[in-house]
């Protein structure tokens, strides 16, 4: 999991969980990950086309749903993460993995 | 009735040295695709932590955590100022909304501490933080489900922000008891926490567990004497 290439962008309105998010989107080798916590500035980062977006506190749901249909159509995957640390993120990875490996 | 049979055998397990965990549920490097949740409850992790050792500081945000330490004591200390030790026969809740900091430690330097810690995603996201204890009813009392958890304040037990509702309870041989679920479209999760049940005619031994979902009431007969467990009745989906 920790080599495969992934694009991230992760959201979250609580700076310091954002902090620990975007550092642990970065273990893997070749991981790359954009934090963001203003909630206006999402849109503009999925048109750099990530592979996944992780959405925490803050989601407001008029922009999720804006984002959810975005994603659709450009076939970014969304994560919606809850609990803070890596126990359930890793997890949640790793089911986009598989369906990414099923689908292709 | 729908059911789901999760074996203790079965389970998840990470061997940290200080930390030993079963994961009833895929978490951390623990994954297993068929397992990632019996409805909203996400995580049921049976910790035991070696004496003076813990979880430094970690964030959780948007779900509810509740603990419940089966033997020794566990000290908490949160970014809301929170600094307590949540003791054998208590419960503790806490709701993380937009975000806690907190580390749990075995409160001993020379017993092990041994908790169960369960996650539950929350009827709404974002709310703000809270962290609860109570002292749990006499579960000594043998024969009879105390509840220990619900939605409501003014309920029996502690409370978080989800339609679930907590029972524990010690049975003797033979000693047998319906229970109702509390909700259409919750589910329960019944957990062994010790010696051995029959569950809608499930046999289930220490740490086993059986999902149950589609029905009104399950029925439930304990094999030995001083046999425990922990009922989880949750909504099976957020709608």
């Amino acid at each position: 999991m920790l080599h495969t290439p992934i694009k991230f962008v992760a959201f979250n309105t609580n700076e310091k969980i954002l902090r620990i998010l975007v550092r642990i989107l970065k273990r893997g080798a070749s991981w790359e990950c954009s934090g963001i916590a203003q909630i206006e500035q999402v849109q503009s980062a999925l048109e750099d086309k990530p592979d996944v977006l992780v959405i925490g506190v803050g989601g407001q749901e008029q922009y999720v749903a804006q984002w959810t249909n975005y994603c659709e159509t450009q076939g970014i995957h969304i994560i919606h993460h809850y609990g803070g640390g890596s126990g359930l993120l890793f997890n949640s990875i790793q089911a986009y993995l598989d369906q990414k490996e099923q689908s292709s | 009735m729908k059911q789901v049979l999760h074996l203790a055998q079965e389970r998840g397990s990470a061997n940290h040295g200080w930390l030993n965990s079963h994961h009833s549920f895929s978490f951390a490097n623990y994954y297993n695709p068929q397992k990632m949740n019996f409805g909203l409850l996400r995580v049921l992790n049976d910790d035991t932590v070696a004496p003076g050792m813990g979880f430094g500081k970690h964030p959780h945000d948007n779900m509810e955590i509740i603990s419940i330490p089966l033997q020794g004591d566990l000290e908490h200390e949160d970014s809301m100022g929170n600094k307590a030790v949540i003791r054998e026969g208590e419960i503790q809740a806490m709701s993380a909304g937009t975000g806690i900091f907190h580390s749990e430690y075995n409160a001993s330097k020379s017993d092990q501490v041994k908790f169960l810690q369960i996650w539950i995603f929350p009827r709404e996201k974002d709310v703000a933080p809270r962290y609860d204890q109570i002292v749990l009813p006499d579960l000594s009392k043998a024969n009879t489900l105390h509840q220990v958890l619900s939605p409501n304040p003014d309920d029996a037990g502690i409370w978080v922000h989800q339609d679930a509702w907590f029972n524990m309870g010690t049975f003797d041989n033979g000693a047998s008891q319906s229970y109702d679920i509390k909700r259409s479209n919750n589910g329960v999760y019944a957990f062994i926490i010790d010696g051995s049940f029959e569950i809608e005619g499930q046999k289930l031994g220490k740490r086993d567990a059986l999902g149950l979902w589609e029905t009104d009431t399950i029925q439930i007969k304990s094999l030995e004497a001083g046999s425990r467990l922990l009922l989880i009745d949750v909504p099976m989906n957020f709608s």
